[in-house]
């Protein structure tokens, strides 16, 4: 019984690294949005959110119209920053959810998009 | 003397028409955008870099290849967009554009002034656009035409080579035959977008576009 405890101690393990790289760390939030349409579109908006001060990685479902957002540790980002790097990018933001937050938690971001660009 | 500089305004006139499928007008703040267009007997590269969400600059060099010689064109434009409707999974736009620049036609040299409308909406599964363009020397002045519709047999992740068919229509007044019809293959993947295809006579089309 102890050698079966030790063989799985073992495994668990061993596969510990590869069950954290699997999951990766969350992102910092995930943003949909509305006209973001081919990949032109994609690069706008990886590029903008690139600039933003303590982003390091961004990425995009087009079918989905999500982009995921990491940032270093310890970095913030207002829903401000990530909205004015959208909207510069030409697109508008239908959602952002963050991750320290429930999901259900929905940003009011939307409801003070640029009215020029709003339906 | 009119003739050369009404061959400058047609023939430039021509090549402009086919100059909505080589750039966007307006991309994103920051953005560069290049693109270039060759059939057997014309040449059109151009360049924009984009000032805000709203306004870019851009510049246009045309060659056309004529029995005695060539047409070398070229000029500098203001691009609007003056309305975006981003929709959950659409866009659509309204641009404008204004310019001027010259032609060199036989030693002879025209002054040129270009202005442009164009209207599109696209999907991840269809495309359509409407474009008319219009180039004047301050007497004659040529105009042109097309509309475009496209369908994307497959969706396809950003990483991954996005495949569209394209049928289009042009309209110019001043030829025999006034209407021409393409057809059109083109491939997105990333940011470079290719266009290979050609007319119902024949003549090919080779597009490339890069966004920086």
């Amino acid at each position: 019984m102890n050698c079966f405890k030790l063989i799985v101690g073992v495994v668990v393990m061993l596969m510990c690294p590869f069950i954290v790289y699997a999951n990766g760390p969350a992102p910092y939030a995930t943003i949909t949005v509305k006209g973001m349409v081919c990949s032109f579109c994609v690069q706008g908006v990886e590029k903008k959110l690139m600039e933003l001060k303590g982003v390091e990685k961004v990425t995009v479902n087009l079918k989905k119209k999500t982009v995921l957002v990491w940032t270093a540790k310890n970095a913030s980002l207002s829903d401000l920053d990530m909205r004015n790097a959208i909207q510069s990018a030409g697109y508008n933001i239908e959602s952002i959810l963050r991750q320290e937050t429930s999901p259900k938690v929905r940003s009011s971001v939307d409801r003070t998009a640029s009215p020029i660009f709003s339906r | 003397m009119r003739r050369p500089v009404c061959g400058i305004v047609l023939l430039f006139g021509l090549t402009l028409a086919a100059q909505e499928a080589a750039t966007h007008p307006v991309t994103f703040e920051d953005g560069l955008a290049f693109s270039a267009i060759f059939q057997p007997r014309s040449t059109l590269i151009e360049g924009g870099y984009t000032l805000s969400r709203h306004i870019a600059v851009g510049s246009t060099y045309a060659r056309i290849q004529t029995e005695d010689g060539g047409i070398h064109a070229g000029f500098a434009h203001l691009n609007a967009l003056v309305f975006r409707h981003n929709g959950s999974g659409s866009q659509g736009n309204l641009y404008l554009s204004a310019g001027a620049g010259g032609g060199l036609y036989d030693d002879e040299v025209a002054e040129l002034g270009y202005a442009s409308l164009q209207l599109d909406y696209e999907t991840m599964r269809f495309y359509t656009a409407l474009m008319s363009r219009a180039v004047s020397d301050g007497s004659a002045l040529k105009y042109r035409a097309t509309y475009r519709i496209g369908f994307a047999p497959y969706v396809a992740p950003y990483n991954s080579l996005q495949s569209w068919l394209v049928a289009q229509t042009m309209y110019m007044p001043e030829m025999n035959d006034d209407l021409n019809f393409m057809l059109l293959l083109r491939f997105f993947y990333k940011t470079v977008l290719w266009e290979l295809g050609g007319d119902l006579n024949g003549l090919p089309w080779i597009q490339m576009m890069v966004h920086y």
